[in-house]
């Protein structure tokens, strides 16, 4: 039997743990308060900028078009750089925004009927311009199966479909891309492969994360947020699907694979 | 669900923060609280006073973890006891 020493020392012990962890509660709690505010703030920052950044693209696609008169030779490259850049920042500061949405759970998804088909097609079409600048062969292949799905266009459009090609572009030094859409037991499987830098096993942990950068992106993407695929993940999850990546490691290529139920 | 069983849920939601799922295990062994499966607290005192048990439920914490954990008992339910009357208030909450 303990002795009544032993007992009062034991009692203030768990009184001292229980004072710590009311402490640890109450920093906690702060804590949660200040990244609450941060993220209201951050998010209001993200509005104005992408805001100044869309006046900007369309300003300078004004100029590109030639709405003023044409452009000096001289002056086109710096133009068509400005427009090009301008366009990545509101695309990187969207891309921020959503992933603050997705988190906060205020993202709110339509769901319309459409031709899942259709919008690859789509995709694919608005990326040819950017691989024949590349050098990169690209290619669609796809069987005359019915694709209709019902869910939010827009989202699996600008943040899969195009997010997952547009990637394979900028990774992708040389050689080819291919797209591909299938029906296979009762699922639709949508999958970019491509010849290009490929991804290690470490990464391959952390791609679909929250920020999560392949360890040397930044290198080849100076535009990477790490948002990209955590926003398509959370998209593709919203639909019932699910997203994997598979790569026999760096220099090998990758293919990213989506799949959603038939 | 009366105002005592949402004073003893909320005692027992607050403890939790502090000191995680022992707070409902604690909670569980004071006479006259039940928990069911969803964590929804009801006071089954029998005939007696449900407010006793709640002075239960408090003492339990502070045999374990001292006057703080009183402390922090009132301060969870202070909002809600400005709806009772004084002879409502279970007397270890009271000011």
């Amino acid at each position: 039997m303990p002795d009544s020493t032993y007992e009062e020392q034991l009692k203030a012990a768990n009184e001292a743990v229980y004072k710590h962890s009311l402490e640890l509660a109450r920093l906690k709690q702060e804590l949660e308060q200040t990244n609450e505010r941060q993220e209201t703030l951050i998010h209001f920052i993200g509005h104005e900028v992408k805001g100044f950044l869309t006046k900007d693209a369309g300003a300078f696609a004004s100029l590109v078009d030639g709405d003023f008169g044409e452009l000096p030779e001289a002056l086109k490259p710096f133009v068509e750089h400005a427009l090009t850049e301008s366009r990545n920042g509101a695309r990187s500061v969207t891309d921020l925004l959503t992933a603050s949405n997705q988190k906060k759970g205020t993202m709110s998804y339509t769901k319309e009927p459409f031709d899942l088909k259709a919008l690859v097609v789509e995709a694919v079409e608005k990326a040819r311009q950017a691989t024949t600048a590349k050098g990169l062969a690209l290619s669609f292949t796809a069987d005359d199966a019915s694709y209709q799905m019902t869910g939010d266009k827009a989202q699996l459009s600008d943040h899969v479909l195009r997010n997952l090609i547009d990637n394979s572009i900028n990774y992708t030094p040389s050689g080819s891309i291919g797209v591909s859409l299938k029906k296979e037991n009762e699922k639709i499987i949508f999958a970019v492969k491509d010849t290009g830098i490929g991804i290690s096993e470490e990464d391959k942990k952390r791609l679909f994360t929250e920020g999560g950068h392949g360890k040397d992106s930044q290198k080849v993407n100076v535009h990477s947020t790490g948002y990209g695929l955590y926003i398509a993940k959370n998209i593709v999850l919203a639909h019932g699907g699910t997203i994997r990546v598979e790569s026999e490691g760096q220099g090998k290529g990758s293919t990213f694979v989506v799949e959603f139920p038939a | 669900m009366t105002t005592l069983d949402q004073i003893a849920e909320k005692i027992i939601g607050k403890q939790e923060l502090v000191i995680g799922p022992l707070a409902w295990t604690e909670a569980g062994k004071v006479q006259g609280l039940q928990i069911d499966r969803t964590r929804q607290v009801t006071l089954t005192n029998g005939d007696g006073d449900p407010k006793e048990t709640v002075d239960r439920l408090v003492s339990q914490y502070e045999r374990l973890f001292g006057r703080a954990s009183h402390e922090v008992c009132r301060e969870a339910v202070a909002g809600m006891l400005v709806n009772l009357q004084p002879s409502e208030i279970p007397s270890s909450l009271r000011a």
